[in-house]
């Protein structure tokens, strides 16, 4: 491209267009600016609220390329440039520019599908790989987010495209789930009543769809019980922290008690001379 | 004992006694109280105008609402009641510094004498749910009227600005669609729904919605839960000082879903409008309006 552009001998190239088509090359400029400008402010009004926003941006930016691109093809096409040539030396640069930069243009192609994928949107909470935080903006090579701690994290599209995206704000509830173990000389009715009356004592939580309690089988000190429960997506952390401390509330009324690791050893058939814990001194 | 607080939409002396004499006179709710015995609400819907410096506390339903004028200040608080307050009532409270601590402060460029305490319907939909399933055979119709707890809206009154606004009773809350994830978050409340409005014990802090449901299909109708678009019913006060709104109607497809109409009240009716809808009834939508379970 650069040795095809130092091959042009633009001073002859000035010398035999004549001023009516720069004139003309100069309006068609004007022309193609002013067109830019008001397809994007035309645009920003019919989409924004409309699509979101991310959507808005990238129709924004197909838009005004395409037009700003035309204009340039336009203008130089009034200054005699042949474009024939310079659209066969793009080509070339194109092919060059996707070997050098394939990471930039996967992420590219990645950014224009999860666009359209539609999974979150800006201002929503996802979870990509074990980080968690808002989505602050979804650009055409990345995302960034804000992580709890106040961090910002750039997640390349690419890695988007190939990893598992939680939305933990797509819908308006979300389902809590509480694992506890009861030991094997508790009443298990006495624990249900207990975890039911803490999810009722809080107003935050959602009445339907109701708690439930289930066993989730044996464990090895105890029976290995759930609780669900369900909040909107807003109270989500406050429903659970006061579920945790109503549990426990609830296990000390009723002088209950959950189940830590323990390790039973039996030890049996050992022979007196053999046990390990036999008394050394026998006089 | 504190003494009862005498407070009046005027300013005259007069018409502040004799809201007070209606509230040392008003005899406890019954279930069968008749009209004539019966709390009138009214009386704790008035204007405040408290002298500078004067504390109240407003008792009604599970809500106590603790105010306090300071020259171009008040201080709102409110707290859950354990026992229900079936009669509602103001008195003044002597030593309020310790309800007013953490108290909501809301400061105005001129002094402002006066609040208004506003009747509103819930802020959310209200899932009411009749105490045992009800069913209505097919291609029938039935009536019932179900009550939905008020809020208060505190205003000033000169530019009617809205402070602030609380529910009269705890609501929990519950999701009522589909499933999880097409639906919206309501309140919840337990009903009689009895077929008569003179069946209901009075209820101060209650409005009344009569409730006509239309199964349009030929199954029989069952169901445990009345989704209630409460926020688009205004109030108003009926003949017996008792808050009713607009009648809706429900008719019922056969894919589950459910025309929702808010009918006009009839027009020799004595009914008058105390509280405005927050918004508009979508027209023509259908939505799920009764269920059995989740």
């Amino acid at each position: 491209m650069t040795d095809w552009l130092s091959s042009i001998d633009w001073t002859s190239v000035l010398d035999n267009v004549p001023w009516q088509n720069a004139i003309a090359a100069v309006i068609v400029v004007v022309i193609g600016l002013t067109l830019s400008r008001l397809a994007r402010t035309g645009l920003r009004a019919l989409l924004d609220g409309r699509v979101s926003r991310a959507h808005a941006l990238l129709a924004r930016r197909v838009v005004t390329t395409g037009i700003l691109g035309l204009t340039l093809a336009a203008a130089l096409d009034q200054l005699g440039v042949q474009l024939s040539v310079l659209f066969g030396a793009a080509g070339i640069i194109t092919l060059a520019l996707g070997f050098a930069s394939q990471t930039s243009a996967s992420n590219l192609i990645s950014g224009i599908f999860l666009i359209g994928d539609n999974t979150f949107s800006v201002g929503d909470t996802i979870t990509v790989g074990g980080t968690t935080g808002e989505v602050l903006s979804i650009d055409l090579l990345s995302v960034k987010i804000r992580k709890f701690d106040n961090v910002l994290v750039r997640i390349p599209n690419e890695t988007l495209i190939k990893t598992q995206v939680e939305t933990l704000t797509r819908f308006p509830i979300r389902r809590i789930q509480l694992s506890l173990r009861l030991p094997f000389d508790q009443q298990v009715e006495r624990l249900t009543e207990a975890l039911l009356a803490a999810a009722d004592r809080d107003p935050l939580l959602l009445e339907e769809p109701a708690p439930i309690v289930s066993y989730s089988g044996f464990g090895p000190s105890g029976l290995d019980l759930n609780v669900f429960v369900w909040s909107t997506r807003e109270d989500y952390l406050q429903v659970k922290n006061n579920l945790q401390a109503n549990i426990l509330d609830e296990i000390r009324k009723r002088d209950l008690r959950l189940a830590t690791q323990e390790h039973h050893v039996t030890i049996d058939n050992l022979a007196e001379d053999s046990s390990p814990f036999a008394p050394l001194d026998r006089t | 004992m504190p003494r009862r607080f005498s407070y009046s939409g005027a300013t005259a002396a007069s018409d502040a006694l004799t809201l007070l004499s209606q509230i040392l006179t008003t005899p406890a709710m019954t279930a069968d109280s008749k009209p004539d015995d019966r709390p009138t609400p009214l009386t704790w819907w008035k204007p405040l105008h408290p002298p500078d410096g004067a504390c109240l506390l407003g008792r009604m339903g599970h809500l106590e609402l603790t105010l306090m004028r300071n020259g171009s200040e008040w201080l709102i608080h409110t707290d859950w009641a354990e026992e229900r307050v079936d009669t509602p009532s103001w008195e003044d409270l002597p030593t309020p510094a310790s309800r007013l601590e953490d108290a909501a402060r809301f400061l105005f460029r001129d002094s402002a004498d006066a609040l208004e305490l506003r009747p509103v319907l819930a802020d959310r939909p209200v899932i009411a749910k009749p105490r045992t399933e009800v069913t209505i055979p097919g291609d029938n119709d039935t009536v019932v009227y179900i009550g939905t707890p008020l809020w208060v809206q505190l205003r000033e009154q000169h530019d009617n600005d809205l402070l602030v606004e609380y529910p009269l009773e705890r609501l929990s809350r519950t999701w009522f669609g589909r499933n999880a994830m097409d639906g919206d978050v309501c309140y919840s409340t337990q009903t009689w729904a009895r077929l008569a409005l003179e069946n209901f014990p009075f209820l101060p802090d209650y409005a009344m919605t009569r409730v006509r449901i239309r199964n349009h299909t030929k199954r029989p109708l069952s169901f445990t839960h009345i989704r209630l678009p409460v926020v688009s019913l205004s109030i108003y006060r009926d003949a017996d000082d008792r808050f009713v709104t607009e009648p809706i109607t429900l008719e019922q497809k056969d894919d589950g879903l459910a025309a929702i109409e808010v009918d006009p009240l009839p027009r020799d009716s004595k009914h008058e409008q105390v509280g405005d809808r927050r918004q508009p009834l979508p027209s023509g939508s259908l939505m799920k309006a009764l269920d059995r379970f989740f």
